[in-house]
């Protein structure tokens, strides 16, 4: 086998288009990183083959902070080890709704539960609108197209020398931090179409690169926009950062671990 | 049928109705592998885009079908003097005829199931309310008031129809109508008197963009929220409208031909936009390569500062309403309304 890298870091974003949280240990399911964008917010007057409200129609919904309020229930599957006693490719259960609650720190630091109506009005006043959007909750993450995303600290590094300037890397929003061998921005492309294992258990495999939208434009601490990025990546990069993922065997990955190209799983 | 790029489907007229002299409305058959991207929400638009040999010929149009009771979505056309589609839709369409219509969008529907609604249309403007106002009645319990105005009864969209639902739901529905013919125009004093009587209603309309603006000034004035006041800038092919600066002699309402200013990277280039085209489509086909990638409004890379001048846009989804509010357009989108614009990418 072959090492490409290691991992970085991990992220999960617990609400779609508000903030995320790093976590030391991270469960890569068929349908997700567990935990990852479990829920969202639905808008009545989006289109309906994307029904959400998020960044790109409120900008401050990154500064909104979200945290599970049972962190050990919303880690990994409650049944995990059992599951990997009987056999390495049994699936786990996921926990129920109620074990993923979250609450969520507003801009100005106070502390709502997720479901309480004050949360969808403190947005709508923010907005200068009162649409009734309502949650929304799926096991299924709610991501935007694949299950898993990746992205490399070389390509942040290569985007902030091409736009000379700090370029964070949070701005992608991935799930996994890649720190490749490769020096090379964009490096990551070349695991499209292959089987990468992530630690000792965990494989995936990057099915295609990442096509960007204005999300990637809005700091992840401010939520102000700096659109040249986006136009930088259309321009020098056809519109791609990063890779979106499959999953193909399911696992626990932390950071450190090994990034190996698998010839045979 | 088939499936066309673009996430267009190609979709067989079933159905057409007459609604007045002026006026039609299509019935459409979809693929059944379509149709449940079609389900859609009332009041909502589908673009449409006819088959014709000329170039630009996409429109959007708004269902007067309400999709939670119709089965087939309708769509009411009425015709706009020199207007190439809704004419061509009006003279050419026929049962078992073919267009190519993209999955129902847009932002103009009921808002809130708790609060009555009050609802003021100005000719073909009735099209989107008409289609919320049949959602309302058959799945609430809430008062509805509908003021629609036409010049005759003759040029009023599902009068017919209005009239009967206003006798069989027994005063749950106030229906009003202005004839301008008749009485002349609606006036501020009009307005406010409905909207004063009426207090705690949600406020919806659609019409002319004078008419609307009305509407928005005397709720305003009223004490309706501004956040309880919902317009749909129904011009054929329009979902937001963009002025800036000094647009000329007033924004057309048709299409123009426009000299475009773009300053990007330091540089300033100068190009014309062909009536009907959008200001990135004009600027590529002049050679010039601004910041772009779905072309479909959602991604955001064509953001753009439109420093003077006025635009459209019948897709407006990747822009916030905090970069509306700075003047920014999406100029996949953005059809100029006025004869010169200027946008600038390094604001």
């Amino acid at each position: 086998m072959t090492l490409v890298g290691r991992v970085d870091s991990l992220w999960r974003y617990p609400v779609k288009s508000m903030r995320g949280e790093r976590v030391e240990e991270l469960f890569i399911s068929f349908s997700g990183a567990y935990g990852d964008r479990v829920f969202a917010l639905y808008s009545p007057s989006a289109d309906p083959g994307f029904p959400f409200r998020t960044g790109r129609e409120q900008e401050d919904l990154l500064r909104y902070q979200p945290r599970f309020r049972f962190p050990e229930a919303a880690g990994r599957p409650p049944n995990l080890a059992q599951a990997d006693a009987i056999a390495p490719g049994i699936n786990p259960l996921f926990a129920d709704r109620e074990s993923f609650a979250v609450d969520v720190v507003t801009p100005e630091g106070q502390v709502m539960a997720l479901d309480d109506p004050a949360l969808v009005a403190d947005l709508n006043a923010r907005l200068g609108e009162n649409e009734e959007i309502s949650l929304v909750y799926s096991q299924r993450s709610f991501t935007d197209c694949r299950p898993v995303s990746m992205f490399s600290l070389q390509t942040a590094r290569l985007l902030s020398e091409e736009l000379q300037m700090p370029v964070d890397e949070r701005r992608f929003r991935a799930n996994i931090y890649l720190d490749l061998d490769s020096d090379q921005g964009f490096a990551e492309e070349e695991l499209i179409g292959k089987a990468v294992r992530v630690g000792d258990k965990a494989v995936v495999s990057p099915v295609e690169r990442d096509p960007r939208c204005k999300m990637i434009t809005l700091d992840p601490e401010t939520g102000e926009a700096t659109p040249r990025i986006l136009r930088h990546i259309s321009a020098v990069h056809n519109g791609y950062a990063g890779l979106y993922a499959a999953v193909l065997v399911e696992g626990v990955v932390r950071p450190g671990d090994a990034l190996t190209l698998v010839d045979e799983l | 049928m088939s499936a066309a790029p673009d996430g267009f489907v190609v979709a067989r007229v079933s159905r057409v109705i007459d609604e007045t002299p002026q006026c039609r409305s299509f019935e459409l058959t979809l693929p059944p592998s379509a149709r449940q991207q079609f389900v859609g929400r009332p009041g909502q638009f589908l673009r449409v885009r006819a088959r014709t040999a000329e170039p630009n010929c996409e429109r959007s149009y708004s269902l007067s079908s309400t999709p939670t009771l119709d089965e087939s979505p309708r769509i009411t056309i009425k015709r706009i003097p020199g207007g190439r589609v809704s004419n061509w839709c009006n003279d050419t369409l026929r049962p078992r005829s073919v267009i190519e219509v993209a999955p129902p969008e847009g932002r103009f529907v009921l808002r809130s199931t708790t609060k009555p609604v009050l609802m003021f249309a100005a000719g073909s403007g009735i099209t989107p309310v008409f289609s919320v106002l049949r959602h309302v009645l058959a799945f609430t319990d809430l008062p509805a008031v509908l003021v629609q105005v036409n010049r005759s009864p003759a040029e009023a969209i599902f009068r017919s129809t209005l009239l009967e639902l206003r006798t069989s739901l027994r005063g749950r529905l106030e229906f009003i109508e202005h004839f301008t013919g008749a009485r002349g125009r609606m006036t501020a004093h009009d307005v406010v008197a409905m909207c004063t009587a009426r207090s705690g209603f949600d406020v919806y309309t659609c019409g002319p963009d004078p008419f609307m603006a009305l509407i928005e000034a005397c709720a305003t004035e009223c004490g309706v929220p501004q956040e309880r006041i919902f317009l749909e800038r129904f011009v054929p092919g329009q979902a937001t409208e963009m002025n800036r600066g000094t647009p000329g002699p007033g924004a057309a309402q048709t299409e123009v031909q426009a000299h475009v200013g773009v300053t990007i990277d330091g540089q300033r280039y100068e190009y014309t936009c062909e009536p009907g085209q959008t200001v990135l489509a004009g600027a590529l086909a002049a050679g010039l390569q601004l910041p772009h990638s779905c072309r479909e409004g959602r991604c955001g890379t064509c953001l753009v500062e439109l420093s003077t001048g006025a635009v459209h846009m019948p897709r407006s989804q990747g822009i916030s309403k905090r970069e509306r509010e700075r003047g920014w357009i999406l100029a996949c989108q953005a059809l100029p309304r006025s004869p010169s614009l200027e946008i600038d990418y390094d604001a």
